[in-house]
């Protein structure tokens, strides 16, 4: 899987590399090659280096709303629970987490979480739940939060 | 929810609100977020209004109540305590039919059974009038229903 890494070239339109290796300094190319510093930037959380203390308290904050949201076809009934505003409170913590419920349990609830955590609407212009679903995992996969 | 009997397999596809349009592909609320549906994608809260623009576009009216008439589809939506939609219903022979957030459809016989908890209570109606649909069949043209 392709790592993550950011440049700390500011001026470089686009400071995000995909690179297979660890080195610490990566080429780009450009008005002649020139070498940038490279670190890996702390996105790779995979679901199982999941903590299991995160584990546990995203598990135990999901069972609190989900009740909810299996019944309630209101998306601003089920956010505003205590517990799924907790669950957003974890931040990129939950991220792995949340991905993969996603992936195993489907359902529309886990998007507007996403894209308040990962400050992105991977969804955005898609109209079922399936193509979302879909974008978030390959989304996840991408980011090396799913495997 | 034990006032109604179950009348579909569980489907995170779609919901009450596009159950009760007619629709099992999407999943309706308003608010622009991706992965769901809304006709007017500017819209964000769901207010009566909301809902009552969005099924006139589908030909519903407002109207006074859920009795059954001739010539007339209706839709009943149900409103928590501070006037928001939670869910919704559509009106079949016998009853009403309700899909369950992502969980089941189920068919109960008033609009009430199922207000209280989540759903808090019967909102308001919507009808419009009834229009078959049409099918060939064997070269004879039928309407559905």
């Amino acid at each position: 899987m392709a790592r993550r890494y950011c440049t700390r070239d500011l001026f470089d339109d686009d400071p995000w590399l995909d690179h297979d290796d660890t080195s610490e300094a990566y080429s780009i190319g450009g008005k002649g090659t020139r070498v940038v510093e490279a670190y890996e930037v702390s996105l790779r959380r995979p679901i199982d280096e999941v903590d299991n203390e995160d584990r546990s308290t995203f598990d135990k904050i999901v069972d609190q709303w989900w009740p909810v949201a299996l019944l309630s076809s209101s998306i601003h009934a089920v956010i505003l629970t205590p517990a799924y505003q907790e669950m957003i409170g974890m931040g990129p913590r939950a991220l792995p987490l949340v991905l993969t419920a996603l992936k195993d349990r489907g359902g529309p609830h886990w998007f507007w979480a996403l894209r308040a955590i990962a400050r992105d609407d991977v969804g955005s212009g898609l109209v079922t739940v399936s193509e979302a679903r879909e974008a978030w995992v390959r989304w996840g996969i991408e980011h090396g939060y799913l495997d | 929810m034990g006032n109604g009997r179950k009348t579909s397999e569980e489907s995170g596809a779609y919901n009450c609100i596009a159950w009760a349009a007619e629709d099992e592909a999407m999943f309706w609320w308003p608010g622009g977020l991706g992965g769901t549906f809304w006709p007017d994608p500017g819209v964000t809260q769901p207010t009566r209004q909301t809902f009552v623009e969005a099924f006139r576009r589908l030909g519903y009216d407002s109207c006074s109540d859920g009795n059954p008439e001739d010539g007339f589809d209706k839709v009943v939506f149900y409103v928590d305590g501070t006037g928001n939609v939670t869910h919704a219903a559509r009106q079949v022979s016998g009853g009403w039919t309700s899909k369950l957030g992502p969980y089941i459809d189920i068919e109960h016989t008033d609009a009430d059974a199922v207000a209280g908890g989540l759903y808090g209570a019967v909102g308001f109606f919507m009808r419009r009038p009834f229009v078959p649909t049409l099918s060939v069949s064997d070269g004879q043209v039928e309407g559905d229903g």
